[in-house]
């Protein structure tokens, strides 16, 4: 993590500002288990129909699922569709 | 495959790749929209991408040495292959642009707000006198001009103007407000009695009153006078204005026979249908010019267009024609006179009715509804005193 980043992110806590607010905090929004919305990505570094894996700026989020498939991306958003079973950050 | 991806094109490829991921994230740096990625197997994916797109998308696969074929493609309109292919529907959508654009440069429908007295009917007739009628070409119209034309037309006018939407046109009329009756205050009156009651109330605010709350009158008799006593000079005439409340009771009568007229049964009526371009129409059926009488004709025309937005010149119309039967039902011929008599008495009094009956009777050829009403309203009437 920069050190803006992490200037950001100590700053957040001590304002009590929600960590969502930060520019590129890595953000998941999973409707019902079956898409998944994910924001602020550096890249898909693993990608399969059971695995995925997606970088972000200082972790990586590990999604497991069942019939994984990407319906969309761009440089900010990645839209997966699927059965999802188990998220994990890393 | 949804309708903006037919437009634009689209192609589904399958890419065999050592690195997919790698792939994957070019794509995103290039900023190449690529969707609907599935892994087939370890070193196959399958995705959807834009037909513009496909030329930079294969020198990619080039740069990671990968394979890419492509399985599906659907060609956008913005491909001069597909004009070429399609040219009767490229020429069939440009002549329906064409159509477009000329239809809304003329007006097929007509919307009339504002009338009171004036009808629609009398309005459009107008119109269509000045040459504003289905078909004219609307930016050659003179506002001020057909406004001076109309005014001069309907002397019951006091402002139009015609807001031309595309091929409608809504035509926004304001009538003239009539005079109130003007009468001189030194001309005499007396307040008579509309109708027979019992007082309730009386207010004078001129003249003498003769009559006070309780009192029975009868129709026609003298309520309040406009002859003023003075101990000083003669007697002068004042004009009486009162507003005298009284219970009136009504008792109307209405005669039915017992056999009504009613819209025949659909059976046995029938249908005809037209079709009107522009301004000629064209007849669906063949005896157009027999006279069809003793029937009931209701038409229907059905203009192609979107309600509010523009019409095309083109509509269709549907004649209904239904023939008149006789009909005997006792609840049919008692239920519109009940309706009529309340209308009627609402129309004639003054005020309210306060409580109403209803009696039927019916004999071999008529039905006899009686209503008796008791109701609260203003007898009083003016009578203009003649000079002496």
């Amino acid at each position: 993590m920069s050190k803006r980043s992490e200037f950001l992110t100590e700053l957040t806590a001590h304002v009590e500002l929600p960590q969502a607010v930060l520019p590129n905090a890595a953000k998941m929004t999973v409707v019902s288990g079956k898409q998944i919305r994910i924001e602020n990505h550096r890249g898909i570094l693993e990608f399969g129909s059971d695995r995925v894996v997606i970088r972000f700026e200082s972790e990586k989020l590990i999604l497991a699922g069942q019939e994984l498939r990407i319906l969309g991306m761009n440089r900010d958003e990645i839209l997966i569709e699927g059965r999802l079973q188990n998220a994990e950050w890393m | 495959m949804r309708i903006t991806d037919r437009l634009r094109g689209v192609v589904e490829v399958e890419i065999h790749t050592v690195t997919p991921e790698a792939i994957l994230n070019a794509c995103i740096q290039k900023g190449l929209l690529v969707r609907n990625i599935c892994r087939l197997d370890l070193c196959t994916l399958r995705l959807t991408l834009f037909e513009k797109d496909l030329e930079s998308f294969s020198g990619l696969c080039k740069q990671y040495q990968s394979d890419c074929d492509t399985k599906i493609q659907i060609e956008g309109l913005q491909n001069k292959r597909f004009l070429k292919r399609h040219a009767v529907l490229a020429l069939g959508l440009i002549l329906m642009a064409c159509a477009l654009v000329w239809s809304n440069l003329h007006i097929w429908d007509f919307e009339v707000k504002g009338c009171r007295k004036l009808t629609q009917g009398q309005v459009l007739r107008a119109l269509s006198e000045c040459g504003v009628t289905e078909g004219c070409y609307w930016p050659s119209l003179s506002l001020d001009f057909l406004r001076n034309e109309m005014l001069g037309r309907l002397p019951e006018l006091a402002w139009i103007t015609v807001n031309v939407n595309g091929s409608r046109a809504v035509v926004v009329v304001a009538e003239r407000t009539e005079m109130p009756e003007i009468y001189k205050e030194n001309h005499a009156a007396n307040i008579i009695a509309s109708h027979s009651g019992i007082i309730r109330e009386t207010c004078v605010r001129n003249g003498v009153s003769l009559v006070q709350s309780g009192d029975a009158v009868t129709e026609g008799e003298l309520l309040v006078s406009g002859k003023m006593d003075s101990l000083s000079n003669p007697s002068r005439l004042v004009r009486a204005d009162a507003s005298i409340l009284a219970d009136t009771w009504y008792e109307l009568t209405s005669v039915n026979p017992e056999t009504m007229l009613k819209p025949g049964h659909a059976k046995r009526g029938f249908h005809q249908f037209a079709v009107k371009i522009g301004k000629d129409r064209i007849n669906l059926f063949g005896r157009s010019r027999k006279a069809l009488d003793g029937y009931d004709k209701i038409v229907h025309e059905y203009k192609l267009g979107i309600k509010e937005l523009f019409v095309f010149p083109i509509s269709f119309i549907v004649e209904r024609y239904s023939v008149w039967g006789e009909e005997t039902d006792k609840r049919y011929s008692a239920m519109p006179s009940e309706t009529s008599l309340q209308t009627y008495l609402q129309n004639r009094i003054d005020g309210e009715i306060v409580e109403m009956n209803n009696s039927f009777r019916r004999d071999d050829q008529e039905c006899y509804l009686t209503m008796r009403a008791h109701c609260l309203e203003n007898i009083a009437e003016t009578v203009e005193l003649s000079p002496p």
